[in-house]
């Protein structure tokens, strides 16, 4: 098998290495008609996110392949300072097919399961098909990952669960309102992690902001970073009238939302659902608010234990997603071994004797009159003319027998001729 | 003809079997949504129409001639219902919790015998078709009032338990849900209403009377005060969510007990 990729991940290299080779989307086409610049080299596609750089290929001779993919590979790095010989892989064949799959269904992530890398890998292969870098077999390849990854994605619950603190936040939010679209958040105190929790809810649709610190002016200067608008502590309450959501992480020594302030607030409210997001510790709000109706209250270690229990299902998901990985590997090998130039040939002669020698039957079967002699001349006539139409066709693709393009002919020709049985011909 | 129609009921029987699996399946196992569950329910439903026609063009059966098939006719008008709101709501769930509502209403109508017919008399009153039409329209929109009330309720348990489970990732959220209940609260209850009103006038012309204190009608009068006071609840007391869901839950029980159970218990003259 020639198909073969070479590149760094999250697995072997550190950041620092990722961001020196890592190649931006808009270069991936000039980057790729480098790569097939290569001798032996037939086709490329590039794929480079923050966590991985992998450069896929197929070639008439692997020894050489590699020996050109690996040199190309080592130059950017060196173009980018840094050598990469101790954190650079190599795959060929099975392995490679293996590989782009598992990176596909998102199973090879740094956060395993992640939506994002599905997108990227299209976005690396149309890029490369743009360029003509790709053909039959590398177009197979990549069209199997992509439905492969969307395969996983709906059989499987590998996506389904939140697993970092502000992401679980955000699936409450949506799953408690629906469309964040129009509803409204109040941030109280500021850390890293209400700052991604309050990133994640405006990324998903949240609008208006409210910003309430301590001191004014650091409310201010916070509103101004995250595009809200700033309220002074004390008219917290008449805020949480109007908000749907609120975060809070102050350094309050004592609760800032009380159970009896928030019921009052509640009936203003006329019940209207509110979510609190509770990440200080000590806590902002009182524990008995989440026993009002329609108040649901999440605290940091509710979001902690959520997250990780859901990162111990994605875990559990991820091995019933490589067993369809592996049934899809399997698929792919049985449909690549039916292109390989010997085994075509070899059945499209049966094929075609077969043909010759049930005619040749039929038709003795009417000229039962004719003496031996004669039936000898009619069969010579049919095995030469057999003979003569299959010897261009087994002289080409023998001579084509080390290259990747032959695929195409082969596919071809397995197809006009039906030379697959039922169950080939489905795949 | 009368032996086609109980084939193509108990196809549908056995057609809504099969589709209630396939969309429960989501919701306890790991898989996704088969695009099976809608082409077989699609299937199931046109057998059912079928079975509809069939009994009412060829056997003389008309959809809400006798308890029993209206019974059979009051679970297609449920499943119409779920079509629209599965399309409105882009969701795939609502079948899993509506097909074994209505997986035992049509079970009922096959078991049920032919049921009693309406004398020709009675049934010939325009009021009378206002009346049923009415009602089935109501009910079926309290049908799915009951489902979403019951969605809201296990994904509001799975929110505050801090428990996600596959129904944390399957069902809508929690405000399509409280208002999907509400708006269909508030197209079901005027023409509930309108078929309580009808049937007094009907009962008028033919009994002579436009309440009797039957057990059908005292039934009805309660499921009216029950949604009464859930329209109430909303509008003046804020009951959004669980509670609502709660009310709602509990006015669709009456709702068949009214429609489906007085028939079977009670030997009123109402009886359907």
């Amino acid at each position: 098998m020639r198909i073969l990729l070479a590149g760094v991940s999250h697995k072997t290299a550190s950041v620092e290495i990722r961001e020196r080779i890592a190649i931006p989307p808009r270069d991936y086409v000039e980057t790729v008609r480098r790569l097939l610049a290569a001798p032996s080299i037939q086709e490329g596609v590039v794929l480079s996110t923050c966590n991985r750089s992998e450069f896929y290929c197929t070639a008439a001779d692997p020894e050489d392949a590699r020996r050109e993919l690996l040199s190309f590979v080592e130059d950017l790095g060196r173009r980018n300072g840094h050598s990469l010989e101790s954190c650079l892989y190599t795959k060929e064949g099975e392995e490679a097919v293996r590989h782009l799959f598992c990176v596909a269904a998102s199973l090879d992530s740094l956060v395993v399961g992640e939506p994002q890398i599905l997108g990227q890998v299209k976005e690396a292969y149309l890029a490369s098909s743009e360029a003509k870098a790709t053909g039959f077999t590398l177009d197979h390849l990549f069209q199997e990952a992509l439905r492969v990854g969307r395969d996983v994605r709906a059989h499987t619950e590998i996506g389904a669960y939140a697993v970092s603190v502000s992401s679980v936040a955000v699936d409450l939010a949506k799953k408690i309102f629906g469309h964040l679209d129009d509803r409204s958040a109040l941030v109280m105190g500021v850390g890293e992690t209400s700052k991604l929790t309050l990133k994640s809810l405006t990324a998903h649709g949240i609008r208006q902001v409210f910003v309430a610190n301590r001191t004014h002016e650091r409310s201010v200067q916070v509103a101004s970073e995250v595009g809200g608008t700033p309220v002074e502590f004390a008219r917290i309450l008449e805020v949480l009238r109007e908000v749907d959501v609120v975060v809070s992480s102050t350094a309050s020594p004592r609760p800032l939302i009380r159970r009896d302030d928030l019921g009052a607030v509640m009936q203003l409210r006329r019940n209207r659902p509110i979510f609190l997001i509770d990440l200080a510790v000590p806590r902002d709000v009182e524990p008995e608010c989440g026993l009002i109706y329609n108040v649901f209250l999440y605290n940091i270690d509710d979001l902690r234990a959520v997250s990780e229990e859901n990162l111990a299902r994605r875990e559990k998901e991820a091995a019933r997603a490589s067993e369809i990985i592996e049934r899809e590997v399997e698929r792919f090998l049985r449909w690549y071994r039916s292109l390989e130039v010997v085994p075509t040939i070899v059945s499209l002669r049966d094929k075609i004797e077969s043909i010759r020698s049930e005619e040749f039957e039929k038709a003795m079967s009417k000229l039962g009159h004719l003496p031996d002699k004669d039936r000898k001349v009619i069969e010579q006539f049919g095995t030469s003319v057999v003979q003569k139409i299959l010897h261009q066709p087994t002289v080409r693709l023998k001579g084509m027998e080390n290259d990747e393009r032959a695929r195409g002919f082969i596919h071809s020709l397995r197809h006009l001729f039906r030379l697959d049985d039922e169950e080939d011909s489905k795949t | 003809m009368e032996i086609l129609v109980r084939v193509l009921r108990w196809t549908s029987l056995l057609g809504y079997a099969c589709a209630s699996v396939i969309y429960l399946r989501p919701l306890i196992q790991a898989s996704g949504t088969s695009r099976w569950a809608i082409r077989l329910l699609v299937a199931t439903f046109a057998v059912h129409t079928a079975a509809i026609a069939a009994g009412w063009v060829g056997a003389g059966w008309a959809p809400i001639g006798s308890s029993v098939d209206s019974v059979y006719f009051f679970a297609w008008l449920v499943v119409v219902v779920l079509f629209v709101v599965e399309a409105a709501a882009k969701q795939r769930t609502f079948g899993a919790f509506l097909l074994p509502v209505v997986l035992p209403l049509i079970a009922f109508s096959l078991l049920a015998g032919r049921g009693r017919a309406l004398p020709a008399a009675v049934a010939k009153s325009h009021w009378f078709e206002v009346h049923a039409l009415s009602a089935f329209f109501g009910y079926s929109a309290f049908a799915i009032s009951f489902c979403a009330g019951l969605m809201y309720i296990m994904l509001a348990r799975q929110i505050r338990g801090r428990q996600f489970g596959r129904l944390f990732v399957r069902l809508p959220s929690l405000e399509l849900l409280d208002q999907i209940g509400y708006r269909t609260v508030s197209i079901g209850f005027p023409l509930f209403t309108l078929s309580l009103l009808t049937g007094a006038l009907w009962a008028n012309q033919v009994w002579g009377a436009f309440w009797r204190w039957e057990p059908k009608e005292t039934w009805a009068l309660v499921t009216w005060l029950l949604y009464t006071s859930y329209l109430h609840a909303r509008f003046n007391a804020g009951w959004q969510g669980r509670r609502a869901a709660m009310l709602s839950i509990a006015g669709f029980s009456f709702s068949i007990v009214t429609f489906v159970g007085t028939s079977l218990l009670a030997k009123g003259k109402h009886s359907f």
